[in-house]
This record gives structure tokens, sequence and C-alpha cells, in this order.
């Protein structure tokens, strides 16, 4: 009986499956969850690949362009990632609600030296009304310049012979220029599923920026403004001289209303320009080159309005946010935030990434880059509004410029409608947030 | 010197007669052992992957398939100019719900594995954007903001079928997630035909055993036939035989693999322009389903198999995975016929032991 039973230990522990450690790294793993799929999530694997190789922990990254939606449903299922790169903060009322956000206090303890004060303005001003203040949340890793109208030299040069445009008149002045020469000024595509009409959210944005000021534009962006304030309603009335009925957009209307947002630089570079402005973030450069306008393009800044929002500049970012604040996951934050890992993503080729950090410049591959990155690190710099604001809110923006853009009249009923999902969508609180001042 | 000789043969039978007694039990435990962990093994991963993965699969290509056909309703009823009167049409509505339906049941079957169960959070939640796009097309468009609704129409349009991040491609991706995982299913090593060695060695070595126990009571104590012996001989050889049960069942869950794939195949759609109706923005749409590459604002589901054939294929494919999924009573008929050998076996050995009991006489 003893031979016996020596036989059926030995088969049980041959057919046993084996058990496999899920984390193969003596440094141990942090799992991260982001929006960046494809080429960008190959850019921000070489990101991680340098962090695993100088710290030895492992990342598991999972890239979503429904980031939001996948983070709603790790956090009610109680299975947040250890990290999550955010492009909207206005998503960080929702976690602080949960309770689910750990501050980076820790983990940026003596860092971020290299970003400017704005930055660190931005970062530290970002204050869910769940979670105890004076800590900081987030750290922006990667930024973006949005304030920013982009132009080809050469066709603007046949139909404009003044300088670009540094206030808003000028700008007018431009747009009535070209049309006189027969042209359409702009390249406008509302088209970007599934967040269709946040280029126009752009726009309202960037022209409440430099026509009411900063504070008003804070005051928009933390949801304690009426969208039927006069000033925001003026907002929306200098975007409509803009686009006019359609008749200064590329396609019109439905051209407008179905091109997408990043196709609408391809009739830039035709023979014969089907547009000449595009206003558009500086990630656009990527899509650019790709359309044929390699070396044929070039920006202006965003112009003052009324003598207002001059040296001010709409911004974006990429955010980290941290759900648990494990060595390997402060590992993490602390060098995404750090010197060396701010100059990897830049320094990728094509990447189109830029540093909220002030780095060498030389990372950049050209000077047009080295313009949009020493701008990101100059003058006061504000946050896309809705991209901090609750969803919903954000959600009704966009519905709200497409409408817009098809009935002008509408205005004051869609100002009404925004301010009624305004009094729903900030019923956890509001985020409190500031622009960063140099 | 005769009484040594006396001595020396009483001793070796025996010792003969026990260790051939603990010689076939041990034998007996040992198939029975392999068999019943064998067909466990075999039975539990088909009856999951018949019964959850394969099903799962199914009900993939039914929501897209599903979808695929909302959509194009939508487009439809938006083109003809009939969404006035009835908003994107009961074929949306009827399409919206199979496909939700199909999701539950994706969502049941994926419990086995998991695999799928990030995917199809996504989908949920793309899908619900998707019907609230639809809504305020149809109430935009409804409300005489016309150029508003068809474009907020296409944009829905372009997140079901956009490519990646689409939900018909999300789907095909879950679709491979419940594949890959009914692959490893069916690769494990207790389904290959060489695991049948697994218990098949120890059984034929046992049937080795027993017809050369009974050759040798048969010269030693010279009776032909030991009965319960060859009782045990033969439940034995029964038990080999209903060991080759799950060879046929890995064959059968081949077939039902194969007959899941023909489903998936059928339910494969294209798209075209809408040809019926004539609303203002019909020309609109069709411009923009002749020149997406993703076919979004397409009014026409075009298949390469009849409907009736879907339908033969789709139920031979669920009887398919009900017939793998047949262990014929072999979870209790194993250990039982295990038992009953060894009580053959004990029956076998206990007269010839009983008359050696009291050593030489």
């Amino acid at each position: 009986m003893n031979r016996f039973a020596l036989v059926v230990l030995l088969l049980a522990c041959y057919l046993a499956a084996p058990a496999e450690s899920p984390d193969a790294s003596p440094a141990g793993s942090v799992t991260v969850v982001g929006e960046w799929s494809g080429q960008e999530e190959q850019d921000f694997d070489r990101v991680l690949a340098r962090f695993t190789r100088t710290t030895g922990v492992t990342v598991y990254y999972r890239g979503s362009q429904s980031v939001g939606q996948v983070l709603d449903t790790d956090v009610a299922d109680g299975q947040t990632p250890d990290v999550a790169m955010l492009s909207s903060p206005g998503q960080l009322e929702t976690y602080a609600s949960e309770g689910v956000l750990r501050p980076l206090d820790h983990a940026l303890a003596g860092g971020q030296q290299e970003y400017g004060r704005q930055w660190r303005e931005l970062d530290r001003g970002l204050q869910p009304q769940g979670r105890p203040s004076g800590h900081q949340y987030v750290v922006a890793v990667k930024a973006d310049l949005k304030s920013v109208i982009w132009y080809d030299p050469a066709a603007l040069r046949d139909v404009w012979s003044g300088p670009l445009p540094a206030t808003w008149d000028q700008l007018l002045a431009l747009d009535d220029a070209i049309t006189a020469h027969g042209g359409t000024p702009w390249c406008i595509g509302m088209e970007a599923t599934p967040n269709s009409g946040w280029p126009g959210t752009d726009w309202i944005e960037d022209i409440l920026l430099h026509q009411s000021g900063v504070r008003t534009y804070e005051q928009l962006a933390d949801g304690s403004l009426s969208w039927q304030d006069p000033r925001v309603r003026q907002a929306w009335l200098t975007w409509g001289r803009i686009v006019d009925g359609g008749s200064r957009l590329f396609g019109g209307t439905p051209g407008a209303l179905l091109t997408d947002y990043q196709d609408t630089g391809k009739p830039m570079f035709t023979a014969k320009p089907g547009c000449y402005l595009d206003h558009k973030a500086a990630f656009v450069i990527g899509d650019y080159e790709s359309d044929g306008g390699r070396g044929r393009f070039d920006f202006f800044p965003f112009p003052s309005v009324n003598g207002t929002g001059a040296d001010v500049h709409e911004v974006s970012a990429d955010f980290a946010a941290m759900f648990h604040d494990t060595p390997q996951a402060e590992a993490l934050i602390r060098f995404l935030a750090s010197p060396q890992g701010q100059r990897i993503w830049p320094s990728i080729p094509d990447g189109g990434a830029y540093s909220p950090a002030v780095i060498d410049p030389h990372v950049y591959p050209d000077a047009l880059h080295r313009r949009v990155a020493a701008t990101l690190t100059s003058g006061t710099l504000c946050f896309d509004a809705s991209d901090l604001m609750p969803a919903a809110m954000s959600s009704a923006f966009n519905n709200a410029t497409l409408a817009y853009l098809t009935d002008p009249g509408s205005l004051d009923s869609l100002l009404r409608q925004l301010d009624d999902v305004r009094s729903g969508a900030y019923a956890s609180g509001y985020l409190s947030f500031h622009c960063g001042q140099p | 010197m005769v009484t040594t000789v006396v001595a020396e043969r009483t001793t070796t039978t025996r010792a003969t007669l026990r260790l051939l007694r603990t010689l076939l039990l041990t034998g007996t435990a040992l198939v029975l052992l392999t068999s019943w962990l064998t067909f466990h093994l075999v039975s539990g991963t088909i009856s999951v992957a018949s019964g959850r993965t394969a099903l799962a699969i199914m009900a993939v290509s039914s929501a897209q398939r599903a979808l695929t056909q909302a959509d194009a309703a939508a487009v439809r009823a938006f083109g003809a100019d009939d969404v006035r009167l009835v908003g994107p049409g009961n074929d949306y509505q009827n399409g919206i719900t199979l496909a939700v339906q199909s999701l539950e049941q994706v969502a049941e079957g994926d419990t086995a594995t998991g695999v799928g169960a990030q995917t199809l959070q996504l989908v949920d939640g793309q899908l619900a954007a998707y019907s609230g796009m639809i809504e305020q097309a149809d109430a935009d468009y409804s409300a005489n903001q016309t150029q508003l609704g068809v474009a907020e129409l296409l944009y829905a349009s372009k997140l079901m079928h956009m490519p990646q991040t689409g939900i018909i491609d999300e789907l095909n991706s879950l679709g491979q997630q419940e594949s890959s995982a009914l692959n490893r299913q069916l690769a494990a090593a207790w389904m290959s035909p060489a695991a049948v060695l697994i218990w098949a060695v120890p059984a034929l070595a046992l049937l080795a055993s027993l017809i050369g126990t009974q050759r040798y009571l048969s010269r030693r104590f010279r009776r032909t036939f030991n009965a319960w012996l060859l009782g045990a001989t033969a439940v034995l050889v029964l038990l080999i035989a209903a060991g080759a049960v799950t060879l046929v069942a890995e064959h059968r869950m081949g077939g039902a693999k194969a007959a899941v794939d023909r489903v998936v195949a059928d339910r494969q759609a294209g798209l075209g322009p809408i040809t019926v109706g004539a609303g203002p923005f019909r020309d609109t749409l069709n411009a923009q389903c002749t020149s997406g590459p993703t076919g979004y604002g397409c009014g026409t589901v075009m298949s390469a198999v009849s409907v009736a054939t879907m339908t033969a294929d789709a139920k031979a494919a669920t009887d398919a995975t009900t017939l793998a999924q047949n262990g014929y009573g072999l979870q209790l008929a194993i250990p039982l016929a295990g038992l009953l050998i060894g009580v053959l076996v004990l029956c076998g050995l206990y007269v010839p032991l009983r008359e050696y009991r009291y050593g030489a006489r």
C-alpha cells in the first residue's frame, strides 16, 4: 500500500498544472493604462523600455482609445491599474470621488526641477474636490501647443503680402484678402469620432482666452461661469464670423462637418490650395508631413483680441496619475517626470511629442519643433478647457459646436442647453484649476 | 532431503500468489486513476470548449452581423427620409436588440476563460455611445437640422466601422481572442491522441498481468479457468474500449470547431450603397460609402451565402458542439469498472491463497 500511495502521489504531481508566477521580474511590476495605440503606443513603449532597463521593473501597458471608459469599469470593479495616462484631467474628479487617487508628492519629491514654473503650477493647480487639498495628483509627461494657426508660406505669399497677423483685426484682414483672391480661408474638420466637434471647442476656448483673459477662461474651465455670460456668448459670435455660415470653410458646412480633423491639412498643399489657414495643435505636424506638406508649413501664434491675451497659450497634455502608490508605480512616475524620461519621446523622429520640461532643444528634430517647444515653456499656459470639464459637459460642448456650425441662429438656445448640462455635470464638485503663470 | 524440497515449494507458491495479488491490485488502482483522470481532463476541456468557448465565438459573429445590419438599416432610413416618421426603423432596433442578446451570450461563454472580458466591456460602452449618437442624429434630423443629423449619423456609422478601434473591428478582436482560447484548449496535452498512452499503457500492462496470472494458476493448480480473473479480464477489456471514447470525443470536437468556423465565415458581410428610397441625402450618404475605406455610411449588407445556408450551418454547429460533450456516462462507469476489477481480482486469488494459508502439510 505504501508503494501504491507513492505512485498516486507521483502521478498527481505529474498531472498537476505548473504554477506560473505573473511577475517574472525580481524588481516587481507596474500596470499602466493609457489611450495610446498604434504608432503612439510603439513610441511610448520605447519610454517604458528605457524605464525597465534602468530600474528592472516590468511594465504591463494596456492601450485603448476609450481609456476613460476602461478606467471607469476598472474603478467600478475595484481593479484599477497602478498608473493611468490621462489626456483629460476632467476625469480626475470622478476618480477622486471614488477615493482611488493617490497623491504624487512622495514620488515627485525634489523632482520636476526642469519643468517651468507654469507647468509645476498647472500640475499642482489641478485639485479634485474629493481629495485632500495641497497635494499633487497629476504630472504632465507630454505636452502640446494649441494656440497656433498653420499655413503654407509659399501659398500665403500669393494672396497676402502683409505681416503675419498678431491681432484679431489683422487676422480678419488676412481672411478677407484670401476671399478677395477667390480662395477659401479656413481648413476646418469637425469629424473626430467618437468626439466629433472638439476642433470647434478649441476655437471657442482660444477666442475666449485671447478675448476675455485668463480669469474668464479659468472660470469657464472649472464650471463656475455661465455659458450665457456675455463674454462667452461673444466668443461664440467671434467664431461665427470665422465660419460665416460655411462660406469661408473648405467644403462649406458639409465639408467641415464630414472632414476628419486629421485630414484638414490636405487641401493646404494642393497646387491650387483648397484652404490657407488651419487652427490646430502642434501634433498636426506629423499629419502635414504625410499629406505631402513636408517642409511647406509654418505657424503663427493665435492673435490677441482687443489687446487681450498676448503671450498666453492654450495647451494640452497627457498626464500620469496614480491609483496604487507601490514603489514600482512611484518609480515610474518619477522616471516619466525626470530629465531622462522627458527626452525620450521628443527625440523620436516623427514622434510629434513635446516635453513640458525645459530640455536640450537639440533633442527636437528641427527649428520648427524647437519653436513649439520654446512656446510650451514660456508665457502663460492654460489647459484645454474642455479637457478639464466632466465628460457630460465636454460632450455637450462638442455637440454644441456642431449645432452652431449648421445653425448659427440657434446660439442662445444652445447656450441655455449648455447651462442646463452644467447644472448637473458638476454634481460631484468642481475641479479646481488655474493657468500657469511664468 | 525430501522434507527440504516440499518446504521450498510451499514458500514459493504462497509468496508468488501474494505478489500477484499486490501486482494486480496496484495495477488496477493505477489504471483506475489514469483512466479516470484522463477522461476527467478531456471531458472537462471539451465541456468548456464546446459548451462555452465555441458558443462564444458564434455569438460574437452573430453580434457583428446584427450590428452591421442595424447600421445599414439606420443609413437606409436617413437616405430614404423615413427617419422623420419611424426614426432609424424597426430593422435597426431589431439589429441592436439581437446584438445585445448575442453579447450577453458572449459574456456567458467567456466566463470560462475570461480572455474577452476587457474587450466586451469596451464594446458595451461603444455600443451605448453608438446608440446615443443615432438617437441624437434622429432627434436633430427630425427637428429639421437635417445636415447636422446626417453628419451625426455618419459619425455613428464610422464608430461602427472604423478600422482597428471601431465596434466591428473590436468584435473581430474579441472573436480572435475566443478562437485563440479554443485553440489553446484543444492543444492541451491531454487532448492529444498520444495522451491515450497515459492510461493505455497501465491498462495493457494490467491485461498482460491478468493473463499471465491466469496461465500461472492454470499450470500450478491444474484448473483451466479462474472465473473471477476471467471476469476481471473482460471488465478490463470493456474499460479499455470505453476509454477509447475519449478519442471519439476529441474527433467530434475537431468537427465541432470546423462547423463553428463555417458559421463565422457565413456571417461575414460586405457593404454597398443605398439602393432603395430617394431622400435628399441619399447621394451624400452613398458618396461616403464608396469613398470611405471602411464602408461606413453604407445602406446595403451583402452576404456570400443565403440566409437558409447560414441557418442550417448554425444548427449543424450547435448540434456538433452538443454531441461533442456527450460523455456516455463514463464519469461513473470508469470508477465502477475499476472497483469491480479489484473485487474480481481479490475473489480470484482468495481460494488459491486459502489453500496455502497454513503452509506445508
